[in-house]
């Protein structure tokens, strides 16, 4: 019988990009040496869709431009340390905030999106600071490709202010949106320096202070809420994960439930320790005393749970 | 044997379709209005409809298809969701030459859902292999030169580790 084997780099490559789509990040880059219409094919496809792993680290220098990346896969014990070249990143770049692979990134007076996988780097409108004095945090709705992308940072402006910066558009900012300024009046012993991190989940922003307390920010109907009570710590469970993640009592708003232990009710939850529980320090190659250092947090999934992780500092 | 009648269902409208190869089957309409495209064609043609004729996909293809589109013609009900995800498990587990045929037959006919689960399949193949095992496993030639493929794994490297 004659061999019927298909050849199938002449698949259109519609069908491949929706076939790449379903890749993870590393099986996408492996993809995209197989030939050149696989590589053509899957120029739009970014490896987002690994639900199944814990967020990544990335470690970037300050001289050089030799960046590290740590990966975890849930449910497996290895870690792999792979190296990449970044210069994108060299010289001052401050990261703001991260979701789905990409950065937001403040550097010498421009904020861009970076990818660091497809080295992807997209210009952002002039930020109306040119220079970050204090701590400011972002959050972006969606990878910004997307024009329903919303781009939030926050800062303490002063003793009695907060200053958030809102754009709209993203990438196709047909319209030339420029950033928005707004400022709330909230005292700084209500809430301090928003350190904690930003996230943003279920078409709301969340911004957390050095103490875990918070604010929540909806675009839609311009309105930011302090929730400023007192914070549960719960331990979650699953088959291969088990950490202490603090709870605010007011997004307690769904009925998603998680894990036996927890027995309560809630879909958003803040994680604080994260790095030392990765060990992430000692695969680096130094103790976390060695070194200053400060980490920008994202968002994860545990069981129903959105979980925030902290920015960190030392 | 160039024609299969439909089961069942006495009442239910049945369509001719014919394939490349000139066989012609008869299938109930709900079956085969899973296809966006014939749904299309049978709603421009309305009943003058002789024989639908599907000229990108051969009969071996369209029975396969048709299997599926028959499975999946009404909706289904919490209860049976467990033995249709068995049965999708099993239907899409079928040799390559026949799911890139299939593969491209669910194309040309707009079958979202049997894309999708073939999309699926197809991506589930290529997982944890490395680029030379996916040629291997799908007869493709690389055609990049030595220079060109150095390029593309120096940008990322660790992944090919």
């Amino acid at each position: 019988m004659r061999s019927t084997r298909k050849n199938w780099s002449h698949l259109p490559h519609d069908l491949l990009l929706q076939i790449a789509k379903r890749l993870g990040l590393i099986d996408l880059l492996r993809f995209r040496v197989v030939c050149k219409d696989f590589l053509h094919a899957s120029s739009t496809a970014t490896g987002e869709n690994e639900v199944e792993s814990l967020p990544w680290f990335l470690a970037y220098g300050r001289r050089s431009c030799e960046c590290t990346v740590i990966s975890y896969t849930r449910g497996s014990t290895s870690t792999k340390i792979h190296t990449l070249n970044l210069p994108q990143l060299q010289g001052g770049a401050i990261c703001l905030g991260s979701n789905q692979g990409w950065l937001l990134v403040f550097q010498r007076g421009s904020m861009f999106f970076f990818c660091p996988f497809s080295k992807a780097k997209i210009d952002l409108p002039d930020f109306p600071c040119t220079k970050l004095k204090t701590y400011h945090t972002a959050a972006f709705s969606c990878p910004p490709w997307s024009q329903d992308c919303i781009v939030i940072v926050i800062t303490r402006i002063d003793n009695g202010h907060i200053g958030l910066y809102l754009l709209n558009g993203g990438y196709n900012n047909n319209n030339n949106n420029n950033w928005i300024s707004y400022k709330f009046n909230l005292e700084k012993s209500q809430l301090h320096n928003i350190e904690g991190g930003a996230y943003y989940y279920g078409e709301t922003f969340y911004f957390f202070d050095s103490r875990g307390k918070g604010i929540s920010y909806s675009p839609t109907e311009q309105l930011l809420k302090p929730y400023l009570n007192k914070i549960r710590r719960v331990i979650i469970s699953s088959k291969d994960d088990q950490r202490v993640v603090e709870i605010h009592p007011p997004l307690e708003y769904s009925k998603e439930t998680i894990g036996e232990q927890a027995n309560q009710e809630f879909t958003f939850g803040f994680s604080s320790f994260h790095l030392l529980s990765m060990n992430v320090w000692e695969l680096l190659g130094f103790q976390a005393a060695e070194a200053e250092f400060s980490t920008c947090g994202t968002l994860t999934q545990l069981e129903h749970l959105q979980v925030g992780i902290q920015n960190e500092k030392s | 044997m160039a024609s299969s009648t439909s089961g069942s269902s006495s009442s239910s409208k049945v369509v001719k379709i014919r394939s490349s190869d000139n066989e012609n089957f008869e299938v109930e309409e709900a079956a085969a209005a899973r296809s966006e495209t014939i749904k299309k064609l049978l709603e421009d043609v309305g009943d003058d409809a002789d024989v639908i004729p599907l000229p990108n996909v051969d009969a071996k293809t369209l029975v396969k298809v048709m299997e599926w589109c028959k499975k999946h013609m009404d909706d289904v009900d919490e209860l049976n969701k467990e033995e249709m995800k068995t049965w999708d498990a099993e239907f899409v587990d079928m040799d390559q030459s026949c799911l890139y045929n299939v593969l491209l037959a669910a194309n040309f006919l707009n079958i979202k859902e049997l894309l999708d689960q073939l999309t699926q399949k197809v991506a589930d193949m290529i997982k944890g292999k490395s680029p030379e095992e996916i040629r291997a496993t799908f007869n493709i030639k690389n055609d990049f030169t030595p220079e060109e493929e150095a390029e593309i794994r120096k940008q990322n490297a660790w992944a090919f580790e």
